[in-house]
């Protein structure tokens, strides 16, 4: 068995790697509300890494959209029915996650104002990394019942602030760690 | 601040953050650290007539206020203190406003 240990970053370049590892070649799976959206991405077959987990989470709290803004822009303007609620952008973002179920992450980037875009097999996906409302923008988590859940996050909080977790073994402690002078 | 604020359900809950940790603690609910940032926390997990909740007692930052966060257990779905399911399309704002509480020490 591998000692792991959990380390914890706020290195944009070492967190986007976080987010490499937890979503490239998962499958959109999962779409929840419940007072905001949670998507689940999960992957098939053996996991690339043995800590690595199969099921994983995004909680979005902050702005997001699918595809191009403008484009995006427009859409929220095709509304297919009246709509009375305060938050006029989720009915539109649950049909588009809706088009986006069952599409494969083959990229993540992390950009530097933290808004984070997650290349899928149908569309982009963005999510900015600032929020006026909550504390956080965007979390990944893995749900409880999933083996090493305890293991793996990454948050992005409200201004941007990057926090991420994973599990090293002490022998890939020491790549991973930053040189006194980076 | 007042001492206490009590839900549309009647559930009274401490704005003392050390009376409400020591309640919780005398109650015997489970416990964990909150790990996923740095600002100091611990999260308890409490029985509700809707299910489990976790108390996310959080000790404040330079970016947030001492606070309690309600979400349902296991999740960060944002429910209310009693541990009731936020309703209907409100905005974001009445959401936090429902799951969040400002604290004192």
């Amino acid at each position: 068995m591998t000692k792991v240990q959990v380390i914890q970053t706020s290195a944009p370049k070492a967190v986007e790697a976080i987010l490499k590892k937890l979503l490239v070649d998962t499958f959109l799976t999962a779409i929840h509300y419940a007072a905001g959206f949670r998507v689940e991405f999960s992957r098939t077959g053996s996991p690339p890494a043995p800590t690595l987990p199969m099921v994983v989470w995004l909680t979005m709290r902050s702005q997001w959209w699918v595809g191009e803004r403008e484009k995006w822009e427009a859409l929220l303007h095709k509304a297919l029915m009246p709509y009375g609620g305060a938050e006029p952008e989720e009915p539109v973002q649950a049909y588009a996650l809706m088009c986006l179920n069952g599409a494969r992450i083959e990229n993540v980037a992390l950009h530097d104002n933290s808004t984070l875009t997650l290349v899928t097999s149908y569309a982009e996906m963005h999510l900015s990394g600032k929020d006026d409302t909550f504390e956080e923008s965007w979390i990944f988590d893995v749900p409880p019942e999933v083996p090493n859940h305890e293991l793996w996050s990454v948050v992005c909080s409200n201004t941007g602030e990057l926090f991420g977790r994973q599990p090293v073994s002490e022998k890939g402690l020491a790549t991973l760690l930053p040189s006194p002078e980076s | 601040m007042p001492d206490f604020v009590v839900d549309a359900n009647g559930t009274v809950v401490p704005v003392s953050q050390n009376r409400m940790r020591l309640g919780f603690v005398q109650a015997g609910f489970a416990r964990q650290a909150a790990v996923k940032t740095p600002e100091p926390g611990v999260i308890y997990t409490v029985p509700t007539r809707y299910g489990p909740i976790e108390v996310r007692v959080m000790e404040g930052s330079i970016s947030h206020p001492r606070r309690a966060v309600f979400t349902r257990a296991g999740t960060n779905d944002p429910v209310t203190m009693s541990g009731e399911r936020i309703r209907g399309n409100i905005s974001k704002q009445q959401r936090r406003a429902l799951s969040h509480l400002e604290q004192n020490p």
